[in-house]
């Protein structure tokens, strides 16, 4: 009885190599898979397109750099020099910060916080501040008080948006943008 | 009998093989497929929204610092591995092990100790929760494998936690839990449905959700499924064959600060018994969720009612359970240094049992009354180093109150890398199984439960690390000692008459052992996934002790099981995926070990449709996963399926 069933399982065993071999073929003739972009180009496509749908209280002086300060993520920082290196936003030079604490994050119009580290926006104050639009990307981002926190469902990157956050920043978002969201919390009437 | 199944079980497997040939031929010489961006700066918001992105395996950065040993199944891990239940997307966590033993029942266990149904030992120290709702079965601890289904589609991830989850989650997560937590409403807008069939399983899902007004989504759903037999040891069917049909939805109500979120599923199912009627399995519940989220407290209230109603061959015997269960947390920021979370709840059970006339509950209905409270404190010791303290106090209605003390520490030594320690008491409380019960042989009682049974015990000593060293490479190892005490035994009922034996709780020991995996991005196309998890146990009676049955009662469990998946992401959206998984000899009864093998090719032919093939247990025609006492052999199968998002 064992041994059949052995014997069974050792003869099996070719032909399941050859269904691997076949797949490893069919991979190596097709070259490498697709290359489709990361998460974090496309969050940073995101970040450049939002300033187009965001207006922030304090109308910077045309001539201040547009800056966007990116906590403990190399890659995004990457990612969005990438672009802002041949693409203005408003008509504004644009700054790129890295930065790893909140002390750290200075007049900027938008701060990205890197995934696991949303908690760290529950210690941020609008008080004595400019108008920051925070992103984040993990779940519960905007239970931690962003405004803007990216989500990937079914390899797409998407957003939710939190009006009750925007309004203690005192961002107006327009609803082109609302409209994309997953989800909108605290939507009735504010739209800007 | 014999001949026709052996050779529908051949031509299975060619059908496959030829399937797999006629899809993977096609496959042109012609470099990549490019679907690469051009440039995402140009896309409106609308269409960045549909760019699809490289999902590199990545370690979820709040678990990376997590002072336990978590694996996270995802969404995608469980679509792409083509599972149909949920006990079979256990199997994705290298930290459980999972075995079948019929065509409906799975025994899942983590750690050892996972059981041995010969001793009438069932697999009953892992918690199972479900969107928060807790599906372990009062009468025994244990779970049903058949009651537990849940839409496959919708599950946003299963966070598997292999250790004692106590202070959070209360008793009988003595050596793990499983959080099975669905997507939102408003992350399955739109409509779903899939098809699909082979020689073992028939299936059709289908899913709708939809934005209601500004602030909240709900999605409705329904599946059914026929599930065949398995085999005898001679190769005739065991005739276990069983058909569910559920539906459900899940709403979600998003206010400023707040959310509310209704849930609810209702379930019947058939299930055929050998030379016998068919039993019935019936089920519903209902669960509402509000979270209040400020920058001060993460607080949540749950509440949830749920039936749960089993017929045994032509209703002669079963039980009904009706649960109702309250709980609120609390979590908030006392300085800039300590994260409190506390809270408590309380569960009423009530349920009925038709007792089959040499298996009784007595008595045979009951009220249990479940209540805890509990306290965890994570403390910021500096910037790098954490430790969490807690405490839950349980109160069970047979052992009254229970302390469940916890002490962890953490330490991210760099970004990429955490080491933790742990410490921490946990319980399975006594049930009516231990208390109620009377085995009888004709007339004659010859086993008792116990009144004075009294809970079993663990004490676990943890340490672990967990890594990501570059960004191709990830692992996680853990190493625990568990000391248990007044593990369930078997006792001669006095000095001078032998039987009613009774249950008595008198043995004890330590079993010690390894949990580790690792994720090895080794091309942008092509995941490595290996996991190993070793297990010792030194187990002995107390003294005066019976010994009947041999320590090996508390789990017919082999000293180690490991893992392989691959996962491959091929041109012309193709994607392959494989598990080759391995399970150690069980020691008594014993059993063989095996190593078995599941694969599924995929093929998107566009963005609403895909095709896929998956076989299952490939590497032989039947194999037994539990000895031929305490399971079926188990067939390997072959899945056709056609999924469409619209």
């Amino acid at each position: 009885m064992m041994y059949g069933r052995r014997c069974e399982a050792r003869m099996m065993l070719p032909r399941v190599m050859l269904l691997g071999l076949m797949a490893l073929a069919a991979a190596f003739r097709g070259g490498l898979a697709a290359e489709a972009p990361s998460e974090d180009a496309v969050r940073a496509a995101y970040l450049y397109r939002f300033a187009g749908y965001v207006a922030w209280p304090d109308g910077a002086a045309a001539d201040a750099p547009f800056v966007i300060d990116v906590m403990d993520s190399p890659a995004m920082a990457r990612e969005l020099r990438r672009i802002l290196a041949s693409h203005s936003i408003n008509g504004r030079m644009t700054l790129v910060r890295e930065v790893s604490r909140l002390q750290d994050v200075g007049n900027a119009q938008i701060l990205y916080v890197a995934e696991g580290r949303a908690q760290l926006l529950r210690e941020l104050r609008p008080q004595g501040r400019s108008a920051l639009l925070l992103v984040t990307a993990e779940e519960g981002g905007l239970g931690d008080g962003s405004v803007i926190n990216f989500l990937t469902v079914d390899s797409n990157v998407r957003f939710e948006v939190s009006l009750a956050a925007a309004e203690r920043w005192g961002l107006k978002i327009s609803a082109d943008l609302l409209g994309v969201a997953v989800r909108v919390q605290g939507g009735h009437g504010q739209l800007g | 009998m014999h001949f026709p199944a052996h050779r529908s079980a051949a031509t299975v497997r060619w059908l496959a093989l030829g399937i797999a040939a006629a899809l993977l031929g096609p496959l042109s010489c012609n470099a990549t497929d490019a679907t690469a961006d051009g440039d995402l700066t140009a896309m409106s918001l609308s269409d960045l929204a549909k760019v699809e992105v490289t999902s590199v395996s990545k370690t979820n950065e709040v678990l990376q610092r997590a002072a336990a040993t978590i694996y996270v199944i995802s969404h995608d891990d469980i679509v792409r591995s083509g599972v149909t239940s949920v006990p079979e997307a256990l199997r994705l966590a290298p930290n459980l092990l999972v075995t079948q033993s019929s065509a409906s029942a799975y025994v899942i266990s983590a750690r050892g100790l996972g059981g041995n149904p010969t001793a009438q030992n069932f697999s009953n120290k892992l918690l199972i929760l479900i969107d928060g709702r807790s599906v372990y079965t009062p009468l025994y601890s244990g779970i049903y494998a058949d009651t537990i289904d849940v839409m496959l589609e919708d599950i946003d991830r299963i966070e598997v936690i292999s250790g004692v989850g106590a202070t959070l989650w209360g008793a009988n997560a003595m050596n793990g839990v499983i959080n099975i937590i669905t997507r939102p409403s408003y992350l399955t807008k739109g409509s779903y449905a899939d098809l699909g069939g082979g020689n073992q399983q028939q299936f059709g899902d289908g899913r709708y959700g939809a934005g209601v007004g500004d602030d909240g989504a709900v999605r409705v759903y329904g599946f059914g499924f026929h599930r065949g037999a398995m085999e005898l040891a001679d190769a005739s069917g065991a005739g276990d064959g069983w058909s569910k049909g559920q539906a459900g939805f899940r709403s979600d109500w998003g206010l400023a600060q707040d959310t509310l979120t209704v849930q609810g599923d209702f379930y019947r199912a058939t299930e055929n018994v050998l030379n016998s009627l068919d039993g019935v399995l019936l089920g519903g519940n209902l669960l509402g969720r509000y979270e209040h989220h400020d920058s001060l407290s993460d607080l949540q209230v749950q509440a949830y009612i749920d039936q749960s109603e089993q017929l045994g061959p032509g209703g002669s015997s079963g039980f009904t359970v009706h649960t109702y269960d309250v709980s609120l947390q609390d979590a908030l920021m006392l300085g800039s240094r300590n994260r409190i979370v506390w809270g408590g709840g309380e569960r009423l059970y009530t349920y009925g049992i038709t007792n089959e006339t040499e298996l009784l509950f007595v008595p045979a209905s009951r009220d249990l009354t479940l209540a805890n409270a509990f306290l965890q404190d994570t403390i910021a010791l500096t910037g790098t180093v954490n430790a969490v303290l807690g405490m839950k106090a349980e109160d069970d209605p047979f052992s009254g109150w229970t302390p469940l003390p916890d002490a962890r520490l953490s330490w991210a030594i760099n970004d990429r890398m955490t080491t933790w320690a742990a410490a921490s008491r946990g319980i399975r409380s006594p049930t009516p199984f231990d208390t109620d019960v009377q085995e009888k042989v004709g007339t004659e009682v010859f086993l008792h439960g116990n009144p004075d049974f009294r809970p079993e015990e663990v004490r676990a000593l943890e340490i672990g690390t967990r890594a990501q060293p570059t960004d191709s490479l990830s692992f996680s190892i853990a190493g625990f000692h568990d000391h248990y005490d007044d593990l369930r035994t078997v006792e001669p009922n006095s000095a001078t008459s032998f039987v009613p034996l009774y249950w008595g709780n008198m043995m004890r020991g330590n079993t010690f052992g390894i949990d580790s995996w690792a994720s090895w991005q080794v091309t942008d196309w092509w995941r490595l996934s290996p996991g190993v998890t070793w297990v010792r146990e030194r187990l002995t009676f107390s003294p005066g002790a019976s010994g009947l049955l041999g320590t090996v009662q508390a789990g017919d469990d082999p000293g180690s099981h490991a893992s392989l998946s691959s996962s491959m992401n091929l041109p012309h959206h193709l994607t392959l995926d494989a598990m080759l998984r391995y399970v150690g000899a069980l020691p008594s009864p014993a059993l063989p070990h095996y190593t078995e093998l599941d694969t599924r090719l995929g093929w998107r032919m566009n963005r609403t449709v895909e095709f896929s093939l998956r076989g299952a247990n490939l590497l032989h025609a039947r194999h037994y996963e539990l000895p031929a006492a305490a399971g079926e052999e188990i067939t390997r199968s072959v899945i056709a399926e056609a999924r469409c998002n619209f």
